[in-house]
């Protein structure tokens, strides 16, 4: 009997041993998540005044979170990405990072639970009319745990972008050109397909985002593909590219890319690029033709 | 007698006229209104993705990443995005790294899987240290369920010889906003 309480006792202890060890080496596949209302935020305010706020964020992890909050530049590249920076030096004349402060900066969220964030935007007396844009960035600190082997810790932040409209910018931009670029090659190399570029330029003190519809026609005129403008802004005294990657495969042929936009003014502006497509797959030959460009009442 | 049936009769009328008063609360309107605002959330399903090897000598370092999101654009200006960056590139040194690699090919490439009403990028891209780069986009009025949708990139790593022997970990941020 002894006997056999001694050998159930040993292996419940190498059971346990082995339980300690499994814990030990397997890593907690911690959740990390967060949540924001709302997610972007548009005022209209006059030199010097203050106004405050708040966003509502809440946890999506599934654990006690530690969230980090900062006050961000941003702006939108050439892959038409939005890039939330602490400092971005180009950005720094119509940004409002400098004038936006939030409330609380440390942060921690149990499982579920969520915080009113108060921001407050104080402005200077003396801001010239025109669109200021920046950005109020949450940023849940980096899993603890580390990947067996070699791998990447995740972390999770999410932003809230703000534009604060001083006076009445008038709006002042124009479509500028389209063209027809390949996609980054794939695995084997090969053009992955096409896209359309849409550049505006914004030459004004005032952010637009254009409405209107991308389209591609074949050499007899027919609509073959059709899509919307993606809502990014044109931020001001800038070019702006707006990416179409292609769903229609281009066979060898001529091909017509068309747009018709709303930039905010109340205005179509209206482009097209004549495209032919060789057989091979290298890049199309795109007819020298100007982009004709007819705004229309 | 007579001031019996007085009482009695203004009883009876104040009964009715409550009852009534009663009557008028209960068919009462009111309004509620709600503020629906547009909102997203957007949850790392697992805290760390493990980078393995598993074809070939020197086959490609590969993993995964799967997210959660949760999203609702406005009908005409909406829009947002997920995008990553290498907040912090792999480390202890001598392995493999983002933004000096050892060898100019050497790179974190990924690919994006996402469910509608999400976009996905036009992969492979490659993950840089110095710039944020597409995962989805989304367009106006987009709605995800209310358990949210899901949306994972597929990791591949340069297994370069000239990496020494050891364990290296980087960490990559997913940002979600609506720009």
């Amino acid at each position: 009997m002894s006997t056999h309480h001694h050998v159930y006792r040993q292996c419940a202890l190498a059971v346990f041993g082995a339980l300690l060890i499994v814990g030990a080496t397997r890593p907690a596949r911690a959740q990390l998540g967060l949540g924001l209302a709302p997610m972007r935020v548009e005022l209209r305010m006059a030199p010097g005044q203050q106004y405050s706020g708040s966003l509502k964020l809440s946890s999506e992890s599934d654990g006690k979170a530690r969230v980090r909050a900062e006050m961000l530049d941003f702006n939108i590249d050439d892959k038409a990405t939005p890039q939330f920076e602490r400092d971005l030096p180009q950005e720094a004349a119509y940004s409002c990072k400098k004038w936006l402060s939030l409330n609380p900066m440390e942060i921690e969220l149990e499982k579920g639970g969520f915080l009113l964030v108060r921001y407050t935007l104080r402005l200077p007396t003396d801001l010239p009319e025109g669109s200021y844009n920046c950005a109020a960035g949450f940023s849940t600190l980096p899993a603890a745990e580390t990947p067996a082997g070699m791998g990447m810790r995740m972390a999770v932040r999410i932003v809230a972008a703000f534009y604060v409209i001083v006076g009445s910018p008038p709006i002042h931009g124009k479509l500028k050109e389209i063209k027809l670029e390949p996609l980054p090659a794939g695995k084997e190399s090969e053009p992955e397909g096409w896209q359309a570029v849409v550049v505006f330029e914004n030459s004004g003190p005032m952010f637009f985002r254009p409405t209107g519809k991308l389209e591609v026609l074949d050499a007899e005129g027919k609509v073959v593909e059709t899509t919307d403008f993606p809502s990014l802004p044109v931020l001001r005294q800038r070019d702006q590219r707006f990416l179409f990657p292609l769903k229609t495969h281009l066979e060898a042929g001529h091909y017509k890319l068309r747009t018709r936009v709303d930039i905010g003014t109340g205005e179509i502006q209206e482009g097209s690029l004549d495209v032919a497509v060789e057989p091979t797959p290298e890049a199309p030959e795109v007819q020298p033709a100007p982009v004709p460009q007819h705004p229309q009442p | 007698m007579k001031k019996k049936l007085l009482l009695t009769s203004l009883g009876l009328l104040l009964t009715a006229s409550l009852a009534h008063a009663q009557l008028g609360t209960t068919t009462g309107t009111t309004t509620v209104s709600v503020a629906v605002a547009a909102e997203a959330a957007l949850t790392a399903i697992t805290g760390t993705s493990t980078l393995a090897s598993t074809g070939t000598n020197f086959s490609t370092y590969t993993g995964t990443t799967s997210l959660t999101y949760f999203i609702r654009t406005t009908p005409t200006s909406g829009s947002g995005s997920i995008v990553l960056k290498v907040t912090t590139d792999f480390a202890p040194t001598g392995g493999p790294s983002v933004g000096t690699p050892p060898t100019g090919t050497d790179a974190l490439t990924y690919s994006c899987t996402v469910s509608s009403p999400g976009t996905a990028c036009t992969g492979p891209l490659t993950a840089k240290t110095t710039a944020t780069t597409t995962v989805a986009t989304f367009g106006a009025d987009a709605h995800s369920t209310f358990a949210g949708n899901s949306a994972s990139v597929s990791w591949s790593l340069t297994n370069d010889p000239l990496y020494k022997v050891g364990t290296y970990t980087a960490t990559v941020t997913f940002t979600i906003s609506a720009a």
